[in-house]
């Protein structure tokens, strides 16, 4: 077994270090030398958006022995920063003033900074959803919510039916029905993930402070079906999160590489390069 | 390998009975057969032995000198060779037994003779080539071509022909072969390939028909196994076979004998004591165990083999099989190692004893077989007489007692483990029996994003059909996941009928597909639940039926020359699993789409590169 992660991730900080360093260097001399430097750049940096989005097509061909997944995940990752430091250099840190140019580089940024979400979620959310309990399968997600919906509904008809009262009832359509129909969204990632689970057991321990000894054990049923309806919640909303970036990464990038080829095109050819 | 099957009665056993008639109708040897729960012998291992060929086969050595009444009524010797035996009939130069196959059988020569070829053979004349893989093209052809047909195949009566029994592999050019090779002679009455059979390993020599109508009689290891618990002088002729010629090469194995004189070894294997502990089908109990969710009281229904505090007797060298080593903690027992094949436990104690008679330092672990384990066990006196003597410094050190580093054998890879999880992982291990993983799969769910491209990726290696769930159970931030683990030992394999799941060369356990019949005995015996059964759909992704025959087995056709489908008899099933991707370059697709390192396929006899991995 090869090192651990973080003597990869210093051994690939320093080659990317490096690598922008000489960059910054080359950039410098050809300055120096009053060579069309944001030509080189710009050039450069295709190719390198074009690489980027090969990781893509490797990972939809995955019978091919064209090396790890992972190992295209740590160039994708680092070539990924380097394109950041070649962007800056490329527009010399000034804002874009024509249109192509500022959707260019606000698709660039989108791309990036959706890139850097998506590394940060990845590393994040893994080890929050491992911890949170029970692992669920996201595509039944949706089938697990109606059946904890019906459980409830089956729990809140049983009470009605052997107790006589309606105060269950009531409480569960007033207040419990929405919190189980509903979701928080990606919302329920950001601060304590329980504080949604949390708020609505508090409402039900206080409404429980009204109910007969023979009401009391259909509502602690109905307890257990909020705590399992926060874990359906967490468990949806970070792995909607950890799929969810992808859908505005990688169709932005296309959009970055069309874009980025027209943008060369105009500038070679007003350039009188072509 | 495809032998020639003679299913007829042998002609030695005409000439030897001719009084016989051997065309009698079969009858199983089944005490207290019920209808609804199938037996043992429902499915015997040749259906044309006729009890005449039984009759004159307990006239024969090694059976006519067994005791027939030490046997159970239930299995009787008779009922023995009639369902866990066949007879085959051999040309010249058929190989009977192939260097590096795994077999459930061992041979007995009943006529003719047999050649051990003790001298490794070239691959290409045994009949094996290099493993089929696919070409870049075909695999990129194949997975254009795939139509979202779940389980698709030729039709099955379109495959007839590659069912038909193979003709055999024979050696050629047997002179040239043989002339710089060394060989021994299997007379009548000798048995062979046991050794591979009982401890399911590697055949380690090829066995050739050394003449025309070779009759050799094969016996499966359920029967073998019977033979040698209720007839002690078959036991006594099995171990002193093994002692000949499987314990040496052995001994010679293991690291801390390596220097010690060849004469000193043979001495070393006339003392060692050859120990079983556990049942051979282990896996039954483990099903009930780990259903039932025993935990500690699981390890306390392991066979001991040492307990801590006891005076070590002798190095004790595991053979096959896995050993828990375990401590007294509270009022249970922590696991704090488990020991594989070739590893071994005591030198620490025997050192220490040698060295300082009058302070005896007793066995710091317990030991227990989890499953089955075969043990060598090499006295004391003689460790202290012949083999410390030829120690090097470095292994002195190594094991000097003083160096409390906790059983030698798992290495520094067992502690990495514990230090990291805590000891519940390697309860974990064990009580899972995932050790007797090959090629394991592990996630870390700690780095996993629940992406499933490992799962798409198996999907598109296979035609679009996934052969693993991403699901299993799990320890901490580990997962073991549902898919075939490539066992060290594939009890997968025992009850299949056809021999269509079988191990590769290179360990991995696949099943042919063209040969499985769909019976799920290797699905039923699987105890970890990592083979399915499937239902197989044609090229048009129609369900497949078996389809009507005549008496005679020919397939009928209706007027316009169709197939006959048979809905009723329920659709035709085939047994998947993970197949590590053998026909793929790469190695296994799971392991290689993971873009997070999360998921990876793991010997967990390598503890260190478990460790390594669990630490990164």
């Amino acid at each position: 077994m090869k090192g651990t992660f973080r003597q990869r991730r210093l051994i690939h900080g320093s080659v990317l270090l490096a690598l922008v360093g000489l960059l910054i260097l080359l950039c410098h001399l050809l300055d120096e030398a009053l060579r069309p430097t944001a030509v080189y750049t710009g050039l450069l940096l295709l190719l390198v958006l074009l690489g980027l989005t090969l990781f893509n097509a490797r990972k939809k061909l995955p019978f091919l022995p064209l090396l790890k997944v992972s190992t295209w995940t740590q160039w994708h990752l680092f070539t990924g920063f380097f394109s950041v430091a070649l962007f800056l250099l490329h527009t010399g840190l000034r804002v874009p003033n024509g249109l192509l140019e500022s959707v260019l580089a606000a698709l660039f940024t989108v791309v990036a900074l959706s890139g850097f979400v998506g590394l940060f979620l990845s590393r994040w959310l893994p080890s929050r959803l491992t911890r949170s309990g029970e692992p669920l399968t996201y595509e039944r997600l949706p089938a697990h919510r109606r059946a904890l919906i019906e459980e409830a509904e089956t729990v809140v008809r049983r009470a009605e039916s052997e107790t006589g009262s309606s105060a269950i009832g009531d409480f569960y359509l007033a207040t419990l029905a929405p919190y189980l129909q509903g979701s928080p969204g990606l919302a329920i990632l950001l601060g304590n993930p329980q504080r949604y689970e949390r708020a609505m057991l508090a409402r039900t321990d206080e409404f429980g402070r009204y109910l007969s000894e023979r009401e009391r054990p259909h509502l602690e049923l109905l307890r257990e079906c909020i705590r399992r309806k926060g874990l359906l919640d967490y468990q949806g909303a970070a792995q909607g999160a950890l799929k969810g970036w992808l859908f505005i990464h990688i169709p932005c990038t296309y959009g970055l590489l069309v874009l980025a080829v027209v943008h060369g095109w105009v500038a070679l050819n007003y350039g009188g390069r072509l | 390998m495809g032998l020639d099957l003679k299913r007829a009665a042998a002609p030695f056993i005409l000439r030897a009975c001719p009084f016989l008639d051997f065309r009698a109708p079969k009858k199983h040897h089944v005490a207290n057969q019920t209808a609804e729960r199938p037996q043992r012998w429902d499915a015997p291992f040749d259906p044309g032995m006729s009890s005449g060929v039984v009759a004159c086969l307990l006239t024969k050595e090694p059976f006519a000198v067994m005791d027939a009444g030490r046997f159970p009524r239930h299995l009787p010797l008779a009922g023995l060779l009639q369902n866990d035996a066949r007879l085959i009939q051999c040309r010249a130069n058929q190989i009977v037994v192939r260097e590096g196959d795994y077999g459930n059988s061992a041979f007995l020569v009943l006529s003719g003779s047999a050649t051990v070829v003790l001298d490794n053979l070239p691959r290409r004349s045994l009949g094996r080539g290099q493993p089929k893989r696919r070409s870049l093209w075909r695999t990129l052809a194949r997975a254009l071509s795939i139509k979202g047909i779940p389980e698709r195949r030729v039709h099955h009566t379109e495959r007839e022909f590659s069912r038909q029994a193979s003709p055999g592999v024979f050696l050629q050019d047997v002179p040239r072969l043989l002339n710089d090779r060394r060989t021994a002679v299997v007379p009548v009455g000798e048995i062979f390939g046991e050794l591979a059979a009982l401890g399911r390993t590697p055949r380690t020599a090829t066995v050739i028909a050394a003449e025309d109508g070779t009759e050799i009689l094969e016996i499966r290891w359920q029967g073998l196994r019977d033979l040698m618990n209720f007839a002690p002088e078959f036991n006594q002729q099995i171990e002193a076979r093994f002692r000949e010629n499987g314990l040496i090469p052995l001994l010679n194995q293991i690291d801390i004998l390596q220097r010690v004189p060849r004469p000193a070894v043979t001495e070393i294997a006339r003392a060692t004591k050859l120990e079983r502990y556990g049942s051979f089908d282990w896996y039954g109990s483990f099903r009930q165990m780990r259903e039932a969710g025993a935990g500690a009281a699981a390890l306390q229904s392991e066979p001991l083999i040492q307990r801590e505090g006891d005076y070590v007797n002798g190095l004790l060298v595991i053979r096959g099989g896995f050993v828990r080593v375990s401590r007294l903690y509270n009022h249970s027992e922590q696991t704090v190692a488990y020991l594989g094949k070739g590893q071994h436990y005591g030198l620490r104690e025997i050192l220490h004893n040698q060295r300082d008679p009058s302070d005896p330092m007793p066995a710091r672990y317990s030991l227990r077989a989890v499953g089955y384990v075969d043990v060598l066990l090499l006295p004391t006196e003689l460790m202290e007489r012949v083999v410390l003597p030829t120690l090097t410094p470095s292994q002195i050190k190594e094991y000097t007692p003083e160096r409390e580093r906790g059983p030698r054998a798992p290495g520094a890879g067992s502690e990495g483990l514990r230090r990291q999880f805590g000891p519940g992982v390697l309860e974990f291990f064990l009580d899972q029996r995932t050790l007797n993983g090959s090629a394991t799969m592990l996630i870390d769910l700690d780095r996993c994003t629940r992406c499933d491209d490992c799962v798409r990726a198996c999907a598109s290696t296979h035609d679009g059909n996934p052969r693993f769930i991403r699901q299993g159970h799990r320890i901490e931030s580990i997962q073991m996941v549902q898919a075939c683990m490539h066992c060290h030992d594939p009890i997968c394999m025992i009850p299949c009928p056809t021999g269509a799941i079988h191990r590769q060369e290179s360990g991995q356990v696949v099943i042919n597909d063209d040969t499985c019949i769909g019976c799920a005995s290797c699905a039923d015996n699987c105890p970890y639940d990592n083979i399915q059964m499937v239902e197989i759909r044609d090229l048009k992704g129609q369900p497949q039926y078996p389809v009507a025959v005549d008496a005679d087995g020919t397939v009928v056709r209706d007027a316009q020359g169709r197939l006959v489908p048979q809905p009723a008899a329920g659709p035709i099933l085939r047994a998947t699993k993970c197949d590590l991707c053998q026909e793929h370059v790469g190695g296994p697709a799971c392991e290689r789409a993971c873009p997070h390192d999360a998921l990876v396929r793991m010997d967990m006899r390598d503890t260190d590169r478990l460790a390594s991995w669990l630490t990164r």
